[in-house]
């Protein structure tokens, strides 16, 4: 066997001779890994959800997610966009269909629990192999609209359900009056818990319901346009050009705002790469609080460590051979933290959901998530940990290891 | 002065130099340790000998005088090469100095891992020795299972697995009972019959009369030789 591997090997048995020492070090590389691996993998896990929410990868003009979404502005803010735009487009060449669309946010119950509430025509709700149907396969009970007839009907998220203790069928208290008296909406199917953050507090009901709770006719936050194929990009120009024209002339005021799918699925790396630059730095900030750590831990069996490095020195061992003892003795203690922090990470993610540290990460979210945290821990930020694992441990250890090696034996063993 | 295998010249050591503390351990020792003999630093605590027997061994370096082993001047050696030197020696150290919880075949055999030699190889060696100290039995037990005089025969096998010219030894009885103290001073007198040489610090009389010369230290400095 080389020297080499042999000195490499007793690095290995190094670790159980100082249980106390390997024990509390990996336990501090541990805990600087896991926030950082839970914090990267939901927001791997968002992006993943957010990227398949804008279809990104389908192509434009198949009909499963619109093309283009088209709001409006005056006097450069965001306003509700009229419905006789919808019209106005619809006859475009090259439009399929557009699909009026009212996304507000309510506060329910005497909490003031605050929901996002977005209603949709009936009819797309009910829409064969519509993204909302696909979505709706997650729904226990039915989509709004499926009776016709009777009040508001809603889908709830679960963290709603939840949070105001609503099931199918419940009644929920006056919201909104209308000219049809006062109204009272009923629940009519709760969205499943393993499914997207977005959904947790969301509620899902038909366009005219919508429009009623908000007091709002005639009017949408939102345009969905679904175009032909390699039709999405000139359809854009047109409507920048020719919204408002003379047939929309109430609107005349409006400046319409176009956005592609494409244009999404620029803006998604940006805003979730805020995010990671945010655990990124948090993580620099760790590393070096976690060398400090890794210092101070050293320092758990130092008197012996030294000691033992002296009698090395005194039967005969080179100071570099103690060196690549310890440097050996680092990489396995590291590699170990490393894979206990992926497997602590993995299970807290996905057994534990993320129990409080998905409240941490993601803003507004529960202790408890009601929905499934989203997560991906790919093989990068893995890769990475088991890195910056390895040189954490190297680089605490390394002076007081280095200092006692070139320390006379006699000094070391004092 | 006679040529041995060991000579020290004017040698001393002064520890924190400078300082309030400065403590001057040793004071211009000469001597010389001829080859095979069994050699007693003797003299009481505080007196250097510890001191004289790291500076002997190149578990230290002096701050003047000089250490010849083998005609080579020990201060001029760089760290590989001290390194080279001490494995032609064997150290036995007063409180043992085994690795806790390491196999008593592995601490001894440890010094031998960056040589290279497999497990199977280090095996064999350390039974060799072991058996030659009536501690076959304890192969594979740590040094935490082992009575007092038990670890010292553990340290004095790890002295021997490189096959040593010289194996020091600091005060290797006072940590143990008589019986124990007695078994090993047969052990060095055995191992110095063999021709390794043997330098021992003690003020044990047991070992002292075992010697064939004996140097005396008070205070850092020789004040007596007698063979």
């Amino acid at each position: 066997m080389s020297p080499l591997l042999s000195i490499a090997r007793t690095g290995s048995a190094a670790i159980l001779l100082s249980p106390l020492r390997s024990t509390v070090t990996v336990l501090a590389v541990v805990a600087v890994l896991v926030p950082y691996l839970v914090g990267i993998g939901m927001v791997e896990g968002l992006r993943q959800e957010a990227r398949i929410a804008i279809g990104v990868g389908t192509p434009a003009g198949e009909e499963l997610l619109p093309d283009l979404y088209v709001a409006a502005n005056q006097f450069g803010r965001r306003v509700p966009i009229p419905l006789i735009l919808a019209e106005a487009i619809g006859k475009f060449d090259g439009v399929t269909r557009v699909v009026p669309r009212i996304v507000g946010r309510i506060t329910l119950g005497k909490d003031n629990v605050e929901a996002v509430l977005v209603g949709m025509p009936r009819e797309e709700l009910h829409r064969q192999g519509s993204t909302v149907q696909q979505l709706t396969r997650l729904v226990d009970g039915e989509l709004p609209g499926s009776r016709h007839g009777e009040g508001p009907q809603l889908v709830i998220g679960s963290g709603l359900a939840r949070k105001l203790n609503l099931e199918v069928g419940a009644v929920l208290p006056p919201i909104f009056r209308s000219d049809g008296g006062e109204k009272t909406p009923r629940v009519t199917g709760i969205f499943q818990s393993d499914i997207s953050p977005w959904q947790s507090r969301m509620i899902l009901t038909t366009f005219e319901s919508a429009a009623d709770i908000f007091g709002q006719q005639e009017l949408a936050t939102d345009l969905l346009v679904f175009c032909r194929r390699g039709q999405p990009e000139a359809i854009r120009s047109r409507i920048l050009q020719s919204i408002p024209g003379p047939s929309t002339e109430r609107a005349t005021s409006l400046q319409p705002s176009v956005t592609s799918r494409t244009d999404l699925e620029s803006l998604l790396p940006a805003g979730l790469g805020h995010r990671e630059g945010v655990f990124n730095l948090l993580f620099v900030v760790a590393f070096a609080v976690g060398i400090l750590v890794i210092l101070v831990t050293s320092g758990f069996g130092r008197s012996g460590r030294r000691r033992e490095i002296g009698v090395l020195k005194a039967t005969g061992w080179q100071t570099d051979e103690i060196l690549v003892r310890s440097l050996s003795e680092s990489m396995l203690l590291g590699l170990a933290s490393a894979a206990i922090a992926i497997l602590v990470a993995l299970v807290w993610l996905e057994w534990l959901n993320g129990f409080w540290i998905a409240g941490i990460f993601l803003t507004g979210v529960e202790t408890q998530p009601a929905f499934q945290v989203p997560y991906v821990l790919a093989a990068q930020p893995a890769a990475l940990a088991a890195l910056v694992a390895c040189l954490l441990v190297t680089t605490g250890s390394a002076y007081s290891t280095w200092r006692a090696a070139v320390t006379s034996p006699a000094e070391a063993m004092r | 002065m006679n040529s041995g295998i060991l000579e020290a010249e004017s040698l001393s050591r002064v520890y924190h130099p400078g300082t309030s503390s400065e403590v001057r351990a040793l004071n211009g020792v000469s001597l010389v340790i001829p080859g095979g003999g069994y050699v007693v630093l003797a003299g009481p605590s505080g007196s250097g000998k510890t001191t004289l027997l790291s500076l002997l061994g190149a578990l230290d370096r002096p701050t003047s005088g000089h250490v010849k082993f083998s005609d080579r001047k020990l201060e001029e050696c760089s760290d590989v090469e001290l390194a080279r030197q001490r494995r032609r020696m064997g150290f036995v150290f007063q409180d043992f100095s085994l690795i806790p919880r390491l196999p008593v075949w592995e601490n001894v055999t440890y010094p031998q891992i960056p040589r290279g030699l497999s497990a199977v190889k280090r095996r064999q060696a350390a039974d060799g020795v072991l058996s030659r100290l009536g501690l076959a039995a304890k192969a594979d037990v740590p040094p935490e299972e082992l009575s007092g005089g038990e670890k010292q025969r553990v340290a004095v096998a790890r002295a021997l697995i490189g096959d040593p010219e010289v194996i020091f030894a600091d005060e290797p009885t006072s940590n143990l009972d008589r019986r124990a103290a007695t078994e090993l001073a047969a052990i060095l007198q055995e191992i110095n019959a063999g021709g390794t040489t043997l330098v021992v610090s003690t003020h044990d009389t047991l070992l002292v009369e075992s010697a064939s010369r004996v140097f005396t230290l008070e205070d850092g400095r020789l004040v007596d030789e007698a063979a």
